[in-house]
């Protein structure tokens, strides 16, 4: 509860420190602070201070994973503002909202992490949508910024309604005729060719939500269009939050009736992870790559809704974790420069050694490179469907696929290290720097002691 | 310097064999296996880095190194002019090769005779390129080498399967199982063991290195492709004789060889004109003699042959070396002729040898090949008669070469016949001794028909190949001077006639006819390069330039290419259009729902 | 604790090096290399039953039940002793080369000297993999940063071809540990495992894993990234590509695969022998056609390859014993061959066989080395190599575990002949011969490359006269391979 109310609150401070504050500086000084204060608080939830003692009448459910998760988002939206503060700021000239929409946003995910009743699942995943709509489109004087923010809204109003319908069909499959996960999939409603309409339903606006093919076609040109600086958010931290809601959903609902859904998770998956790693290869700036990439991460991370196992839940709070910091370092590297392309990148390793290295740790860990935390992530997701078995095609097909994602990020890595080139000027300070090493040091962390992150799911206070 | 200590330590070591000798000649002598250390061993199999000591391998280490001997003092002399890293180089390599060979016959198992073998194939390839400067030098090295490693994998699939049979390798152990063993293995075991001979001893189908390997120095080609190495597959086969008396197919099969060997060779020697050749092919038909006498189980007499063939052969190399040397490096007989005026000593050691390989009595060639022929003649008249054409050619092409280069007047240069001189001592001193034991080399093997147990070598070897002998003794006296006699007439007869016709009017022209295939060798190597040589490299630059490049490695980028293909078009996909995506997003819910019906059936 | 300190040294060393001085980091990958040397050979030194060869502590234990564990046994000590052999010999001998920026060079091969190491001491499949795949980094930035012209296209495709490899050995590895009783990756437990795979499993399971070490060794037809990489990258790194790297392909298969799925290795066993002895025949020949002498190179290690790997499915102890021999002796050959090459493209400016010739006049020392090294890799007795090769093929010959073992033997016996005619090809035309204009003004080698050269022909020379002390130290691994794996009864 502590996450929900106090980044409510601070979006409504955010809003009106514009007022107050005409320096961009104090302002992204002010949501440094206030996004410590929000991680201080999830730590506390997660750690068994719950300060606001609200009755949800059991609509909310706050449990370790959950929480967890709101501590990892938020940490790295910290790390997101600390490398991207000033860039989040000078995208137009109204920064404290900008501000104030992520706060918001960051609501709706704690409150996706641990809903337990569709309508607060449909709550909390409006409440993330609608401000991304603005936020893609607050490059005001941009025109792709606005075809991208006018798309984006077209189809995610879409997928809402898929959503509502499919809540609908739910709740009159259901016997009690309630909204409550734990009530859905039991009695006459299990697999009722109405519940299954539902689930459908809700599966394929879940799918555009977390972009997985072929639901996933707003991503490239959202992305591309969006600043780049919204793009690293909504790339991340956003799709990460509404992964987990999707992993609440199937895990809290549908968890006992999995054999008759697996096939839809199977199908989107493999989509998502051909389509994701195919086209990736073939595109020309590393934005629009790193899109696609994003697209074909959650190919893998669907493996984990496919099984929903202990290794799903501890691998996917790595993945989320790890993908996300990897992500957010590149972008913040990416949003300092001119040329999107690949050549942009072209002799950089001897112009920014720390930055080129730093990159490379990054594009290792998403490439699933042994001692990087994205190995683990990856492994973790082969390991949950290893143990179910009698998937292994899926298994073999998702590493084939990883094979070729080696290639369009070793890339970049080519063009940093091995190509002739001079580096486009980026202006990058120290701290900058420093915190670029510090991301890269958590991947490298998490990639040797994944415990660090997954013990935390066990150590329950009450 | 390093002439000095090459020969020095040779003469060692023909000393300590001549220790051993007096040793192994007690009749009270048991064969002796001296072991060093452990040399390989995995589970079972055991093969110890042993030696071994009997009459056989005592006969090798005298000729290997009193020959040696006497070759390391020649080359002194003969290898002046080189440079003296090249001359220290020269007997080291001459060294290392006597050391390989007396590893080789005094090895107590198959691997270290094995080892031996190679060693001196490497030496012999060493130093047929020893003037590497010449490109040509280089080829007949390496082709010597290749075609030996041909017949040692013969050699060593014969060693595999042994190991296998026996789980040992030593002499004495698989000797002693070989009775246990089905006849069929022995006979590919034994036949196996033959290629590996026919690529050492240079015998039909793996003997054309030989004739090219005469482009070493000429003591070279005295040593090692006359004297001994060349001997070393009747060794071999001699020390392995208890499996060969178990496989009367590869004894004919060896026998055979060894007659097709000798009238090959010895027609193509009739023809050649380099002088070198014509002793090169007669060795060749010479080794021919030894297997057919192997071939009938005759191990004594063909070991005899080895150790006279040694003597004669070795001198006849070492005469043609002086020759040529006084020659300024001519070795084309038609340019020489008349040479005994200026070469006396060379002339008459050349005669002697000439004399002992064409066998006439009492020359040491008469006995050892008489013997040969005669157990021949036990086994089979026909083998008889072959041996004794074979025979007869050898005596006219010898004389033939004989008359050319040292009867009738000289045909070279004037600068060359002022050159000519005879040789310094260190060069003519072995060839008085080679000539004298080339002639009285053969009273160490004189018949019983002669005189009872006269015939030394016979009872020296007795205890190695006790048991091994057949035919030689079935057939009565009269018959057996009835064939010394003929083959002796006919081979006078022979001699009397190419005598006066190569000295009068030697042949110069180019041969025509059959005589020209002779020439040519019988285009043998051309046959060989057409059958074998060049589809290896035709199938060589196929898999090079069409397998390599355009299947497998383009199977491997073609795979990279379809991704990219596919990456191009799947872009498609991505139209931009509102729309187009809705449009989509509903088909793949529709094709959800399809599966789901699907899955309720 | 001798594990430890073999890994951590290089791993800490590469470390600190990436801080150096270009000029100081050589001598500092030096002196780390040799003190990795000396470590390996006390940990030769110590009774194998001895604590300080083992290492184990948990790792990762939560869900993923994996223990960061690390052993020093017959199989892993021959190759550790190669590897930290191998590296003073390439750093040694290239010392002359000057590298751009020569500090990540250096820091990054004492990384792979740690990853190599990594693989032959881990003792626990995830670690196992976790090394194989570090070992394979580092050489992948060196190729391709410090190779030839063509370098990046040719070592990508090394690297995906390899790194696709060893995807399908991880998911091998992650099947095998959900068999294994009480879910562990140590390899133990693995040696356990087969017995409840059913033979069915174990075929195709075989051909998850085995990709891996095909890819690595190479075995035809997953050869073809192997002589452009050598070809680019720089010699130094192609030192360790062809000297320590393949030979993680067979150890692979001797310690991962062979024992832990007996079945499907003798069910495939006449397969991959076939597909050997094609690949030992075909890269031969391929060989005889090569003007470049690094693919030359290249290519003769195909086919020496091949022998191991066909002697490992032969499941003998003459042939087993063989190949753990020859795996050292054909590292230290054929770092000596590229050694050689290395002194010639450095002096002459190319590899082409055909623009060389008549160094034997020019070079004397610099002849007699390669002479003997090529002996030595044509397998000539008295050398290192005859001993391998004799175990191997007298191995195949005898083997009970397919029915054509002389047809195997006489086939693959062919490459004897091939492999004279194209060693002997390139001694004959690069050092024999009239020097031409480029050779003319040759000058014979230094003293360090003599002290390495000689060093090389000394191995070679006392192993091949006097093979006892490697065939004692391999002696007990092989007993032990041998139980594990099947042989028809």
């Amino acid at each position: 509860m502590n996450s929900i109310i106090t980044s409510a609150v601070l979006g409504v401070i955010m809003m009106f420190s514009g007022i107050f504050l005409k320096k961009n500086s104090s302002i992204v000084a002010l949501a440094i602070l206030s996004i410590l204060l929000l991680l201080v608080m999830a730590a506390m939830d997660l750690s068994g201070y719950h300060f606001f003692p609200v009755d949800t009448h059991n609509m909310l459910d706050f449990e370790p994973f959950g929480l967890l998760f709101n501590c990892i988002a938020f940490s790295c939206t910290l790390a997101y503002f600390l490398l991207n503060g000033r860039d989040i700021a000078a995208i137009g000239n109204n920064p404290g909202e900008y501000f104030a929409l992520i706060f918001f946003v960051l609501c709706g995910i704690s409150i996706a992490s641990s809903f337990s009743s569709l309508l607060m699942l449909f709550i909390g995943i409006e409440i993330i949508s609608i401000p991304l709509y603005i936020l893609t489109g607050s490059d005001k004087r941009n025109l792709k910024s606005n075809e991208a923010s006018l798309k984006y809204f077209l189809m995610g109003a879409f997928s809402t309604g898929l959503m509502l319908l499919g809540i609908a069909f739910l709740y009159g499959a259901s016997d009690k005729g309630s909204f409550f996960l734990e009530d859905l999939a039991l009695g006459r409603a299990a697999g009722s060719p109405m519940m299954m309409t539902g689930l459908i339903l809700l599966t394929s606006s879940m799918a555009f939500k977390v972009s997985a093919a072929p639901f996933h076609f707003w991503t490239p040109d959202v992305y591309d269009g969006a600043p780049t600086v919204v793009t690293s958010f909504m790339a991340t931290i956003v799709k990460a939050g509404a992964f987990i809601a999707f992993i609440r959903l199937f895990a809290n609902a549908f968890g006992d009736i999995k054999p008759d859904w697996r096939i839809f998770i199977a199908i989107i998956a493999v989509c998502t992870l051909f389509i994701g790693n195919i086209t990736a290869v073939f595109q020309q700036s590393v934005k629009r790559m790193l899109a696609y990439s994003s697209i074909a991460q959650v190919g893998f991370m669907l493996l984990a809704l496919l099984t929903l196992n202990t290794y799903a839940s501890e691998g996917i709070i790595l993945y989320t974790a790890v993908y996300s910091i990897s992500t957010i370092g590149i972008f913040a590297i990416l949003v300092r420069m001119k040329d999107f392309s690949f050549e942009g990148f072209n002799g950089m390793a001897r112009q920014y050694p720390v930055v080129a290295f730093t990159a490379t740790i990054f594009l290792l860990s998403l490439a699933g490179i042994p001692l990087t935390g994205g190995f683990l992530a990856k492994y973790y997701m082969i390991a949950s469907v290893m143990q179910i078995g009698s998937w292994l095609w899926l298994v073999i097909f998702a590493l084939l696929c990883a094979a070729i994602s080696v290639y369009y990020y070793f890339r970049v890595i080519q063009a940093m290290y091995f190509k002739e080139g001079v580096a486009q000027h980026l202006e990058i300070s120290p701290a900058f720097q420093a915190m670029l090493i510090l991301l890269a040091l958590i991947v490298v962390l998490l990639g040797i002691f994944p415990e660090l992150l997954i013990n935390r799911l066990y150590i329950i206070y009450v | 310097m390093a002439g000095l200590i090459g020969s020095v330590t040779i003469l060692a070591s023909f000393i300590v064999s001549t220790a051993i000798f007096f040793e192994v000649k007690q009749a009270a002598f048991q064969p002796v296996t001296i072991t060093l250390f452990q040399f390989i061993h995995a589970g079972k199999l055991s093969i110890p880095f042993s030696f071994l000591v009997d009459p056989l391998s005592t006969l090798f280490l005298l000729i290997i190194t009193g020959v040696g001997f006497l070759i390391h003092v020649y080359s002194t002399a003969y290898m002046k002019e080189e440079n003296s890293a090249d001359y220290a180089k020269y007997f080291c390599y001459l060294n290392l090769f006597v050391f390989s060979m007396l590893l080789l016959v005094l090895g107590a198992n198959f691997v270290i005779l094995f080892i031996g073998w190679e060693g001196v194939g490497l030496c012999s390839y060493l130093l047929i390129g020893y003037w590497f400067k010449n490109l040509d030098y280089g080829n007949a090295a390496k082709k010597a080498f290749v075609m030996n490693r041909i017949g040692d994998l013969g050699f060593l699939i014969a060693i595999f399967a042994i190991i296998q049979q026996f789980g040992s390798v030593s002499f004495e152990e698989v000797f002693k199982q070989a009775p246990t063993a089905s006849t069929g293995f022995i006979t590919c075991v034994t036949l196996l063991l033959f290629i590996g001979a026919t690529g050492k001893s240079a015998q039909i189908p793996l003997y054309t290195w030989l004739p090219d390997a005469m482009a070493g120095p000429t003591p070279v080609s005295a040593l090692i492709h006359a004297a001994t190495m060349v001997t070393a597959g009747i060794y071999m086969i001699a020390r392995s004789h208890v499996l060969y008396n178990m496989a009367p197919v590869s004894q004919t099969v060896v026998a055979i060889t060894g007659l097709a060997t000798i009238i090959l060779a010895a027609l193509i020697a009739v023809k050649q004109n380099d002088i070198k050749k014509v002793l090169a092919y007669s060795t060749v038909s010479q080794l021919g003699y030894m297997f057919l006498g192997l071939g009938v189980g005759a191990y004594t007499e063909a070991v005899f042959h080895v150790l006279t063939h040694a003597f004669f052969k070795a001198l006849l190399f070492l005469c043609a070396g002086s020759v040529i040397h006084a020659m300024s490096g001519e070795q084309d007989i038609r340019r020489m002729g008349g040479l005994k005026k200026w070469l006396p000593i060379t002339h008459i050691t050349f005669l002697m040898g000439c004399l002992a390989i064409a066998g006439i009595p009492p020359f040491s060639g008469f006995f050892s090949k008489d013997e040969i022929l005669t157990a021949a003649y036990g086994k089979s008249p026909v083998y008889y008669i072959i041996g004794l054409v074979g025979a007869m050619i050898t005596a006219f092409y010898m004389f033939r070469l004989y008359a050319t280069t040292f009867l009738g007047n000289f045909r070279g240069t004037e600068n060359q016949q002022h050159h000519l001189h005879e040789s310094p001592r260190a060069i003519t001193i072995p060839l008085v001794i080679l000539a004298f034991l080339a002639v009285v080399g053969g009273f160490l093997g004189i018949p019983e028909l002669f005189a009872k147990n006269s015939n030394w070598i016979g009872n020296f070897l007795h205890p190695v190949f006790s048991g091994g002998e057949h035919g030689a003794e079935s057939i009565p006296a009269s018959t057996e001077w009835m064939l010394m006699g003929l083959s002796t007439v006919l081979v006078i007869i022979v001699v009397l006639y190419s005598l006066p016709r190569f000295s009068k009017k030697p042949e110069l022209g180019e041969p025509v006819g059959f005589a020209k295939w002779m020439a040519d060798k019988f285009y043998v190597d051309e046959f060989y390069d057409a059958l074998i040589v060049r589809p290896i490299n035709a199938l060589a630059d196929f898999f090079n330039r069409i397998i390599e490049k355009n299947v497998i490695d383009g199977l491997v980028n073609g795979t990279g290419r379809l991704v990219q293909y596919s990456s191009r078009q799947l872009r498609y996909l991505q139209s931009g259009q509102v729309g187009g995506y809705v449009l989509l997003m509903v088909i793949g819910m529709v094709v959800l729902f399809v599966v789901q019906l699907f899955l309720r059936k | 604790m001798v594990p430890v300190l073999l890994i951590g040294i290089p791993l800490l060393a590469g470390l600190i090096g990436f801080s150096l001085k270009d000029v100081a980091a050589k001598k500092w990958a030096l002196f780390a290399s040799l003190l990795v040397l000396g470590v390996s050979i006390t940990g030769i030194c110590l009774p194998p039953s001895s604590k300080a060869l083992l290492f184990n502590t948990p790792w990762m234990m939560n869900s993923l039940g994996t223990h960061f564990a690390l052993g020093m046994d017959g199989t892993g000590q021959i190759l550790c002793l190669l590897t930290a052999l191998s590296f003073p010999i390439i750093f040694i001998s290239t010392w002359k080369e000057q590298y751009k920026n020569a500090k990540n060079f250096f820091s990054l091969m004492l990384l792979s000297l740690a990853g190599l190491l990594g693989v032959f001491l881990a003792m626990d499949a995830l670690v196992f993999y976790f090394f194989w795949e570090l070992a394979l980094i580092p050489v992948y930035f060196l190729a391709s940063q410090w190779g030839g012209e063509r370098r990046i296209a040719a070592t990508f495709k090394f690297f995906i071809y390899t790194f696709l490899g060893s995807l399908m050995m991880l998911i091998g590895i992650i099947y095998i540990f959900f068999q294994t009783t009480n879910h562990s990756f140590s390899l133990a437990a693995f040696y356990d495992a087969h017995m409840h795979i059913n033979s069915g499993t174990q075929a195709w399971l075989f051909w998850l894993i085995f990709i891996a070490f095909a890819v690595k060794m190479p075995i035809f037809p997953f050869h073809t990234w192997q002589p452009d990489t050598y070809e680019q990258a720089p010699t130094a790194v192609t030192m360790v590509l062809s000297g320590l790297m393949v030979k993680m392909g067979v150890f692979g298969l001797l310690r991962w695969l062979a024992p832990v799925l007996p079945m499907g290795t003798y069910m495939w066993g006449d397969t991959v022998s076939g597909l050997c002895i094609i690949g030992m025949i075909y890269a031969s020949l391929i060989a005889m056609r090569q003007d470049d002498l690094k693919r030359l190179v290249a290519y003769s290690s195909i086919a020496h390859m091949g022998l191991m790997c066909l002697a490992v499915f032969a499941t003998t102890d003459a042939g087993i014993q063989g190949v753990l021999i020859q795996m050292f002796n054909h590292g230290i050959n054929i770092i000596g061959l590229w050694v050689i090459v290395f002194l010639i493209e450095k002096q002459f400016k190319t590899r082409k066989i055909s623009e060389l010739g008549g160094l034997a006049g020019k070079a004397p020392v610099l002849t007699t080395m390669l002479v003997i090294i090529t002996l030595a890799n044509i397998a000539l007795p008295l050398t290192n190599a005859f001993i391998g090769e004799f175990l191997m093929f007298s191995g195949i010959y005898s083997s009970k575990a397919t029915t054509y073992n002389v047809v195997f033997t006489v086939t693959a016996a062919i490459t004897i002949i091939l492999s004279a005619v194209y060693m002997l090809n390139m001694v004959q035309r690069v050092f024999y011969g009239p020097a031409n204009a480029r050779t003319e003004n040759a000058v014979d080698i230094g003293l360090n490359e003599k002290v390495v050269l000689g060093f090389i022909v000394l191995v070679i020379l006392i192993l091949g006269v006097y093979p006892e002390p490697a065939i004692r130290l391999t002696q007990t691994a092989v007993e032990s391979l041998l139980s594990k794996m099947y042989v028809k009864p």
